[in-house]
């Protein structure tokens, strides 16, 4: 009964990944953000519109350029009546997602809208990715040509998806998670020293975005 | 005349006009004494609450050291303990005792059943925790010194078995001396307890007087733990800051001060998993996150182990400390576990794995609310697994005495009223500002009948009170901070249900901040009503019948419309917002317009009775809207029209009167601004059919400050000349009705004929909180029934003052009851029956009545003298159900299982004397001693206090009703369905915001049948 007995970990088990990303979906309510999510993680698709409410938070780890990167995905309300509040999450992100629906056209313009709210709150080094979705849907009224010109107003990438399909939703994931990845690294080349073991590899490869596999 | 009367004091001047006559009708002293009639709200600020599932009882302790404890509808008992003591811990026990423990450790022990204190114990070791369960006598005290004493609460002694500090003794004989961390019950075993010091975790058993298994948790250098700040290239052993059981017993959750949550296997006090909010095997040594930027996180201080109706699928409630950084926004967190894997198949890996992969993780926001210093789960299912046997609303109790109602699992809140006394209605959330208003009896009570009442307590008996019996109803308005505005019947118990309306500007505006309410203007006798919220809009409802009652949204497309609505897309003023209704309220106040006027905060608002609503900004603008239609018909800067340099409307009146000499009478809109000016508008029939506003004249009327309130009345009759839609029909007589205004500013009320001449004026010592006409019906000498209008004057000092009118000659003064709040006083209101709604406080307000109704001679029955009846809380033919066992698995694994009677004997020994208290032999017979009588409470055996539990798909109900049956609908469906279960959380989630938010679309769903 007197002895202590401990029960610490041993290490080296496979648990351990090499760094994590918090990324933040936002954009207008109902275009997509949740099942883009629900998609990339469970790969499931439910059609039917359920309000987001406060914010669900799931995890997936990937691999990157053979790095385990953990993502922890941020999915916020897009209620107009949430926005207020779910600004107060977009300091910490690494990287934020930008969703409009491609079959209605004041999402898309709301996009410049969330785009400011997104410059006043969050971290510069912050990544931005605009994602046009539902690119499954015949009753597209903004074109993909329309949702790449705003990125490039914008000066951030643009990927068209459709997660009812799965078509390219983790290419999303896996390009915004590259350009993170790119920017940790030139901030590396870049940074004062921090002199850290190179955890993170400083050539890791850029662009290719549906090489990489889950984990 | 202005100049002359600062010479005056507390006198008025004779009216000199001979036409005048007293229509106070010689009113005297003798008909006026003070009476506190009821009190809403609470006193001080409410710091600890607990609830009982049996008796279905909530009990709140405050700041005033006060303990409240409501039941359904009304029913509210407040103690008042001695020398305000701040209450740290409170427990129901049997569902008789109420015990509490205050901040000098004194445990005082209060009888539901006698509403007494029974005793006050004093502990001479400062107490740092307890533990009680529902069916048992005994409360665990947990010390500083660490060690634990037992306390008999059904006969008053201490246990002579006293646990010592195992930590001390056993584990870490050189820590430093720790106190007890945490104390629970085994929720399946009543003969073991978890207990934890600051750094290990013990189970302990009562049989066998010794430690069963330990939890020591310890961190390899450059394993994260749950808070990458600390010194991670060390080996460290973060505190206890709670442990916790399964609901089934078989694992334990350790809490570490580094947010660390361990979860233990019991039998074999093996580590299965430890993880944080966010991260999992936090355990393992991980060198590559040294510069990991995930470093600060806010820290847990309670975790809240949730179980459904089947006590295997459980959730973690997750509750972390606000802190400054606004980069770390407060939040609750759920973690949904999902069902627990059969504990006798799964390896350890599964387990971790488990633990490590959640069905579900949603962070429930709290931004821009107070602090959350505390949660209470309310269980719907029983009294055990420490108060979480299925819960849908969660209270969340704020540091500034706030509560706030989380619907479970969905994440949304919910204000809706009637669940709770309207005591509470006061701090969920805070009132921003509140009205009381006189409102026709007939066209009231009406009205009120269909209100929503249903309430989630279901505890106590009322007790029978006396009703006075007046013209009039008093309806008591609040504004809160969340933007929702209730109506209450003011009258305490008369109307016995918690019938309540409420409207939600939120989900009008669809907007989640600055929706505090600012003002609220009702129009008792067209049921129409405008709020306005802290950044100035305006939202205009009406009671009528909801033609969107019962509608599904045709379509997602039309639904996600609504969703998307904003304010600001509208490029007019008046937007329609007649669409944004509850569908579930078949009748009530229905938005129909917003004045969108972007002018900045309201400084006066007015819904008349006759469709004009007057709104003031304090920017100056005054907007007049005509609610047919609508249409503004008056939008101008009064700055540009004052003559006395005025800078915005303080209050506005419509009455119906004759102006100066016109011979006729006209509708009048007097607006009284900021520095005590009167302005005239008369409201005329323009040649397109609509109305027009002409500005008339304005004058300085009253010394300085700004007018409070303008009321009117008939030099004649003394009859009220506000305006009313009969009185409007009645201007195509031409019939010409002379009258009085009465103007009341910051020190002083002025009574003026509008367009000729300033009359009465009589000054005070002190400011005037609030003023109003009472119009008293007396019996004078001659056995005549008559009509005597008085003024009543409510001053910061708490005087009040009964005036003649037109004299404003003194016939009473009297002292206000109740203390007074200067900073709230003016959410005072006069009624007309001589009621005074006094705002005495942030979360309270007293309802005083000035007549003496013996003395007036029309209530016979009034007596003064009597004192308020008390409430009966506890009902005896509620039975406790009975405590869940360990499964045979445990059993077969050696748990020995220990009945009540066992553990009384083992802490109370064989001799345990007999109570002396009657509530012991009373509860006695409250504990269910099989299981088969476990699954439901017996019902109640008076037909009064009978209710019946909602039942699936019981056909069509209204409203609200049906939102029990919503919740049990969807587990009975999904017990049978556990293929599904996944989707429970989702599906069960949407339909409790639907049915809280007023959505109401799964509901409609749920209630014709899956």
């Amino acid at each position: 009964m007197s002895g202590l007995r401990t029960v610490s970990a041993s290490s080296g088990n496979g648990k351990s990944y090499d760094s994590i990303m918090k990324i933040l979906l936002i954009g207008d309510s109902g275009v997509g953000k949740s099942c883009l999510l629900v998609r990339f993680v469970e790969d499931k698709f439910n059609p039917s519109f359920i309000t987001t409410i406060g914010i669900d938070f799931k995890i997936k780890t990937v691999d990157i350029n053979g790095k385990k990167v953990k993502l922890q995905l941020w999915d916020t309300a897009g209620q107009e009546r949430f926005r207020t509040i779910t600004t107060a999450y977009y300091r910490g992100a690494m990287g934020i997602i930008l969703v409009y629906d491609v079959t209605d056209e004041r999402t898309f313009t709301n996009i410049k809208q969330w785009f400011k709210t997104v410059n006043e709150h969050a971290n510069d080094e912050a990544q931005l990715l605009l994602v046009g979705n539902k690119s499954d849907m015949e009753t597209r009224v903004v074109t993909a040509d329309q949702g790449e010109a705003l990125a490039k107003e914008l000066g951030i990438p643009f990927i068209e998806s459709s997660a009812k399909n799965d078509d390219n939703v983790n290419e999303i994931f896996f390009t915004l998670a590259k350009l993170i990845q790119e920017k940790i690294d030139s901030n590396k080349l870049v940074g004062v020293g921090n002199g850290k073991e190179g955890n993170i590899s400083i050539n890791s490869g850029s662009g290719n975005s549906s090489k990489s596999n889950c984990c | 005349m202005f100049k002359k009367s600062r010479h005056l004091k507390n006198v008025s001047n004779a009216i000199k006009s001979a036409r005048v006559h007293d229509v106070s009708n010689g009113i005297n002293s003798k008909f006026f004494d003070t009476k506190k009639i009821c009190t809403y709200g609470i006193n001080g600020r409410i710091t600890v609450t607990t609830f009982d599932y049996t008796q279905s009882l909530l009990a709140v302790a405050t700041t005033a050291g006060e303990i409240h404890v409501y039941g359904q509808k009304q029913i509210e008992v407040v103690f008042t303990l001695k020398n305000r003591p701040q209450i740290k811990h409170m427990r129901f026990i049997k569902g008789i005792y109420l015990i509490a423990v205050d901040e000098k450790s004194n445990i005082i022990v209060l009888s539901v059943h006698s509403k007494q204190i029974l005793t006050t114990v004093f502990c001479p070791n400062s107490i740092t925790c307890i533990e009680t369960d529902p069916s048992l006598d005994w409360m665990l005290i947990g010390l500083e010194s660490g060690s634990i004493l037992i306390y008999d609460v059904d006969r008053n002694q201490m246990s002579k078995l006293k646990i010592e500090n195992f930590q001390k003794s056993v584990f870490l004989p050189k820590e430093r001396l720790s106190p007890v961390i945490s104390i629970q019950w085994n929720p399946r075993d009543i003969g073991t307890i978890l207990i934890s010091y600051e750094h290990i975790t013990v189970i302990y058993s009562f049989i066998d007087y010794k430690v069963k298994q330990h939890f020591f948790y310890q961190l390899e250098p450059y394993a994260p733990g749950g808070d990458l700040s600390t010194n991670i290239e060390k080996k460290r052993t973060p505190k206890v800051i709670q442990s916790l059981y399964h609901p089934n017993s078989l694992h334990i959750l350790t809490v570490h001060e580094d947010n660390s949550l361990v979860f233990w296997d019991v039998n074999s006090g093996k580590l299965i998993h430890a993880r944080s909010i966010f991260e999992t095997h936090v355990n393992f040594p991980n060198p590559a996150l040294k510069d990991c930027s995930f470093t600060e996180t806010p820290a847990i201080f309670k975790v809240s182990w949730l179980c459904q109706r089947n006590p295997e699928y459980t959730s973690l409630l997750i509750a972390t400390k606000a802190t400054e950084n606004p980069c770390l926004p407060q939040e609750i967190t759920m973690i949904d576990l999902g069902g627990t894997p059969m504990y006798s198949v799964t390896s350890f890996d599964a387990m971790s794995k488990y633990y490590a992969k959640p069905v579900q993780q949603k962070l429930f926001s709290l931004i821009g609310k107070a602090p959350l210093i505390n949660f209470l789960p309310l269980p719907k299912a029983s009294p055990y697994f420490g108060g979480c046997h299925d819960t849908n609303l969660i209270l969340l109790l704020l540091e500034d005495g706030e509560l706030e109602t989380l619907i479970y699992p969905a994440g949304s809140f919910s204000s809706k009223a009637s669940i709770f006394p309207r005591s509470l209605a006061w701090v969920r959330p805070t009132v921003t500002t509140c009205i009381a208003q006189s409102v026709q009896k007939n066209l009231w009570l009406g009205m009120m009948t269909i209100a929503q009442s249903e309430s989630f307590l279901k505890g106590g008996i009322p007790a029978t009170r006396n009703i006075r019996r007046h013209e009039t109803r008093s309806a008591l308005l609040t504004g809160h901070s969340n933007g929702s505005v209730r109506i209450w019947d003011a009258s305490h118990s008369e109307v016995t249900d918690n019938a309540v309306f409420e409207v939600n500007t939120a989900k009008v505006l669809n907007r989640a901040t600055n929706l505090a309410i600012k003002n609220i203007s009702f129009a008792s006798e067209t049921l129409e009503l405008a709020v306005s919220s802290e950044v100035g809009d305006v939202i205009l409802f009406k009671f009528e019948t909801n033609k969107f009652y019962g509608q599904l949204p045709k379509s997602d497309a039309l639904q996600l419309k609504f969703s998307r609505f904003s304010l600001d897309d509208s490029k007019t003023i008046l937007v329609d917002v007649s669409d944004r209704g509850p569908t579930n309220v078949k009748q009530g106040f229905i938005p129909s317009t917003v004045i969108h006027a972007k002018k900045g905060a309201v400084s006066a608002i007015m819904n008349s009775n006759i469709g004009f609503v007057a709104v003031g900004f304090i920017e100056g603008t005054l907007i007049i809207l005509d609610r047919r239609g609508p249409a503004i018909i008056f939008n101008e800067n009064i700055r540009v029209i004052s003559k006395a340099g005025s800078s915005y409307v303080s209050t506005v009146h419509f009455c119906v009167m004759e102006y100066g000499d016109d011979g006729f009478s006209s509708i009048l809109m007097l607006c009284g601004t900021d520095i005590g000016e009167l302005m005239t508008f008369k409201i005329l029939p323009a040649t397109n059919g609509r109305f027009e506003v002409k500005f008339t004249d304005a004058t300085k009327t009253n010394n300085q400050g700004k007018i409070l309130g303008i009321n009117s009345f008939a030099k004649d009759t003394g009859y009220s000349c506000s305006a009313t839609i009969s009185k409007m029909q009645g201007l195509s007589k031409g019939i010409a009705i002379p009258g009085f205004v009465t103007i009341s500013g910051a020190n002083d009320i002025r009574l003026v004929s509008p367009g000729k001449s300033k009359d009465t004026h009589a000054l005070f010592k002190y400011p005037i909180a609030t003023s109003g006409l009472s119009f008293i019906p007396i019996i004078d000498g001659k056995g005549e029934r008559k009509l005597s209008t008085i003024m009543i004057v409510l001053l910061i000092n708490g005087d009040i003052k009964v005036l003649t009118v037109p004299e404003l000659k003194e016939v009473k003064n009297l002292r206000c009851p109740v203390p007074l709040s200067a900073q709230y006083v003016e959410n005072s209101s006069i009624l007309e029956n001589g009621d005074i709604v006094i705002r005495t406080g942030k979360f309270q307000a007293s309802l005083i009545s000035v007549l003496n109704e013996s003395a007036t001679g029309t209530n016979h029955t009034a007596d003064i003298s009597q004192h308020t009846p008390i409430d009966t809380l506890y009902n005896p033919d509620l039975k406790i159900g009975y405590r869940p066992q360990v499964n045979s698995l445990q059993w077969a694994r050696g748990t020995i299982y220990c009945t009540p009677y066992q553990l009384d004997e083992l802490l109370g020994g064989i001799e345990r004397p007999e109570s002396k208290y009657e509530e012991s032999a009373i509860a006695r017979g409250c504990i269910s001693s099989s299981s088969s009588n476990a699954a439901r409470k017996l019902p109640p055996g008076t037909e009064d206090h009978r209710y019946a539990r909602p039942v699936r798909s019981s056909g069509r109900s209204n409203g609200y009703g049906v939102l029990k049956s919503v919740s049990r609908a969807i587990e009975t469906r999904l017990d049978t369905v556990e293929t599904t279960i996944n989707d429970y959380a989702t599906t069960m989630g949407q339909t409790m915001n639907d049915a809280m938010e007023e959505t109401g679309r799964d509901m409609m769903k749920s209630a014709v049948g899956f």
